[in-house]
């Protein structure tokens, strides 16, 4: 049965799909009282940043004069957010669809989903801590006020609760390793030592496999599983690697101030104190652009614009991006990403 | 053209010769060697995070003591696929612990726990032929398929006038389990089941 049959047949049911409308509602009200200005988009676009593990969505436009152009589907708004920054638009947000060409589509993913970013001035990541737990909790605040139930500090997800009552854990990553991981974050510094580290553990490592990879896989496997989840968390302070444009930490030379929030066990939304330097930006996409090449990707075109924009210059600025459709699961208490949205990729691509 | 092979489809047909498998390529019902033990995949999930290459999640079931583990693996990395026997075998009857199925050439029964048939046990239905996976000798797992067709043995009416908000009914199907309908079934219709959520997905012509 279709998703529009099943609500044909039962009505009820709808109250679980509103909830990311009435959460893209909320989102409105918070920034525009704050003064922000909306952004819209291009989803279509000539150019991305070159990422290396990117899987883009592509297609050719085809003018009349038989010229053919390749557009890509955008995987998220950021180019466009810095680009209207060096316009001197000041704070905004933007809720777009944004893409992936997966090679799965399962209970958490879909090739299409809708993100948020904000870009706040003369801001760093501890501020879009304190507001992001705003955010979320005027997001509740709504939602109970439209579908009449009384307010509530806490929520239910797959039957446990999460109390969403400030101050939410803050958590960094140096303090997650070594208290799941036994790892101390020093120690892991080179290719060569990460990979000891993780042959010891019994993680099969191979020769291509980069230190972020090897990272990744002991934090999937021992850190992540065992987040608190009584309350939603802040995890911060990221190893310097993962993030090379972002602002290094003031405090700790070896983490940038990259932070992500966790809800229910489940990444939400995550954001950095934006690196500035158009120099470092463009060397680290010729880099990624190689990188492509030597992973047999497909070819990408360079947004020289965007290189273009960062030397013209753009202010102090910190970013979030924020997953609608996950936090809309959560609000909801749905197992599935399909089941929040009308017209889910399951049921378009079965 | 592309003259040129993929790097990562050449290395998947040298596994296939050592009976080794990619893990972006583990599928539900798969059995695999994990710290020397033989697992059965009962979940795989994909998961690319925002920076860095691609990783599969799964649930791993120990064959011999029965825990589920979780693992995520690196997408290109390699396991050890054992060998495991796939039997279409007629399921008989279950009692509280066990189903029963019968090889329909042999006669030869053989009863598997419960607990080891995903999805759920009430969607077997008597003479219904069901895919089990062998190994060493012990059936370790029953495959439902995704969608099952099954009749309909007893349904009301449906209460008229009240279509607007409730527009379903319950049914009985021939293996005895029950589920919500859309008023226009009949009995003795034939409609399609999904096996995982445990509801109606469509009506058979």
């Amino acid at each position: 049965m279709k998703t529009w049959e099943l609500l044909r047949n039962n009505p009820s049911l709808f109250d679980r799909y509103f909830v990311k409308e009435y959460l893209i509602k909320a989102s409105r009200n918070f920034f525009e009282k704050r003064g922000y200005h909306e952004l819209e988009s291009p989803i279509l676009a000539s150019a991305l940043p070159q990422e290396r593990y990117l899987d883009v969505l592509a297609t050719n436009l085809t003018f009349t004069d038989g010229r053919q152009k390749k557009a890509y589907l955008i995987p998220s708004t950021e180019t466009y957010n810095k680009k209207i920054l060096a316009a001197g638009i000041g704070n905004h947000f933007v809720i777009s669809k944004v893409f992936r060409g997966l090679e799965d589509i399962g209970p958490n993913h879909s090739p299409e989903f809708t993100m948020m970013e904000w870009y706040d001035l003369n801001s760093t990541y501890l501020n879009l801590m304190n507001d992001c737990e705003k955010l979320v909790n005027e997001m509740h605040d709504y939602l109970c006020l439209k579908q009449n139930t009384h307010k509530t500090e806490s929520i239910t997800y797959n039957g446990k609760n999460i109390d969403l009552t400030p101050s939410w854990y803050r958590i960094t990553v140096s303090e997650v390793l070594k208290k799941y991981a036994n790892i101390e974050l020093k120690d892991i510094q080179t290719l060569d030592k990460i990979e000891k580290v993780a042959t010891q553990k019994g993680y099969q490592i191979e020769k291509n496999d980069d230190w972020e990879t090897i990272f990744e896989l002991i934090f999937l496997n021992e850190v992540e599983p065992n987040l608190p989840q009584e309350k939603p968390l802040f995890l911060y302070d990221y190893p310097k690697i993962l993030c090379p444009l972002t602002k290094t930490s003031q405090s700790n030379p070896l983490v940038c101030e990259k932070v992500e929030l966790y809800i229910a066990g489940r990444e939400i939304a995550n954001g950095y104190t934006e690196l500035r330097d158009w120099k470092e930006q463009e060397r680290r996409f010729k880099e990624e652009q190689n990188a492509r090449k030597t992973l047999n990707k497909d070819e990408i075109r360079f947004d020289n614009d965007l290189i273009n924009a960062l030397k013209a210059g753009i202010p102090p600025v910190a970013g979030m991006g924020l997953g609608i459709d996950r936090l809309a699961m959560i609000f909801a208490d749905a197992k599935n990403i399909s089941d929040i949205n009308y017209f889910p990729a399951t049921e378009l691509f079965e | 053209m592309h003259y040129l092979l993929r790097s990562d489809i050449i290395v998947s047909l040298i596994l296939k010769i050592k009976n080794m498998a990619l893990t972006g390529t583990l599928t539900k019902g798969m059995v695999i060697n994990f710290n020397n033990e033989p697992y059965i995949v009962i979940e795989k999930e994909f998961y690319a995070p925002a920076k860095g290459a691609s990783f599969q999640r799964t649930k791993l079931k120990s064959i011999k003591f029965g825990k589920v583990v979780s693992h995520t693996f690196k997408s290109f990395e390699k396991v050890e696929e054992l060998d495991v026997e796939t039997k279409t075998m007629q399921f008989l009857y279950s009692d509280d612990s066990d189903a029963y199925f019968m090889d329909a050439v042999t006669f030869d029964q053989i009863a598997v726990p419960l607990d080891q048939i995903p999805n759920r046990t009430d969607f077997l239905h008597i003479d219904g032929k069901y895919i089990l996976l062998i190994y060493e000798g012990r059936a370790i797992s029953v495959q439902l398929p995704l969608k099952m067709t099954m009749r309909v043995i007893e349904t009301g009416d449906g209460v008229k006038g009240n279509t607007a908000t409730n527009a379903t009914k319950e049914a009985i199907l021939e293996s005895g389990v029950k589920v919500q309908v859309p008023l226009f079934i009949k009995n003795g219709d034939k409609i399609s089941i999904n096996t995982e959520s445990g509801t109606y997905y469509s009506k058979e012509n």
